[in-house]
């Protein structure tokens, strides 16, 4: 059996060390963070309901523009059907 | 302590700032030195902790009382850490890549064997890195079993849960991770040099 007591001896030396502390400022960065993150949720709300409302003055837009055309559709076959009542009328007499 | 740490997370979860900055007091060298074993590098580490936080921020609402606030936190930092890890490994391997393409890419390569060389004798602080630097080029699992057990000095347990095994399988990877790591280190054995 092989021995490893040095590799051993440097694997072990690493328990108990003394931890790494971070930056004092790190805190306010991650709060400065959260505020970004909340700031960015409001504008995204925002974002969301003014594509919503555009997509909604599209829809209605194009609603009112298909009823307007098939009313103009439908009116002009009521004036092209009554020009051949009349025509046809005339033709009696 | 825990049945604190449960009141503190109530109380973050309603958006209580000053609990957030004291749980951030008690739990940001656990978070930050565990991050550091994983890097290397304490920018990156002091990333992943501020990620770590964030998330605990976020997630303390749906916190479940059924773990330690501490196992919760690990679990967090060790997946964010394991993340990290995965990112930088993608980066790398876009970058050799383009620098299959690129004759000199200007990047320096650090290769494990060099780090050290085997000349020298391995000062205590040197030992430490060198012994760092060999645990980030473990198999993931190895590596964090290896920290939680060696750096954090967790029992085999909480290791268990955070990392969501058996304690045999925590038991079984510190193993293959130390056999791993005598491997890396027998170079540099003075004794072994001599004999050969």
């Amino acid at each position: 059996m092989e021995n490893h007591e040095w590799e051993d001896e440097i694997i072990e030396g690493i328990r108990g060390q003394k931890r790494a502390e971070p930056n004092p400022f790190l805190f306010t960065r991650i709060e400065s963070r959260l505020e970004d993150s909340k700031t960015g949720s409001v504008w995204n709300l925002k974002f969301k309901i003014a594509v919503g409302l555009c997509a909604l003055t599209l829809l209605l837009n194009s609603v009112l523009i298909v009823q307007v055309l098939s009313n103009r559709v439908a009116e002009s076959t009521i004036v092209e059907t009554n020009y051949q009542v009349d025509s046809y009328q005339f033709d009696i007499y | 302590m825990d049945t604190n740490h449960f009141k503190t997370i109530k109380l973050i979860a309603a958006g209580d700032r000053v609990a957030f900055r004291e749980l951030y007091e008690a739990f940001k060298s656990r978070v930050y030195n565990t991050s550091f074993s994983y890097f290397q590098n304490a920018e990156v580490a002091e990333e992943i902790t501020q990620d770590v936080f964030l998330e605990v921020f976020r997630s303390a609402g749906s916190f479940k009382e059924s773990s330690s606030v501490s196992t919760w936190i690990y679990r967090i930092t060790v997946n964010k850490s394991l993340d990290g890890l995965r990112h930088r490994n993608r980066k790398k391997r876009a970058g050799f890549l383009m620098s299959l393409f690129k004759k000199d890419s200007g990047e320096l390569k650090v290769d494990l064997a060099h780090f050290i060389s085997p000349e020298k004798v391995l000062e205590n602080k040197e030992k430490s890195e060198f012994l760092l630097k060999a645990v980030s080029d473990l198999p993931e699992s190895q590596q964090t079993a290896f920290i939680l057990s060696y750096i954090e000095d967790l029992p085999q347990k909480e290791i268990s849960v955070i990392m969501n095994v058996s304690e045999k399988a925590v038991e079984s990877l510190i193993q293959r991770a130390k056999g791993n790591l005598r491997k890396k280190l027998e170079i540099f054995n003075p004794n072994r040099r001599k004999n050969n």
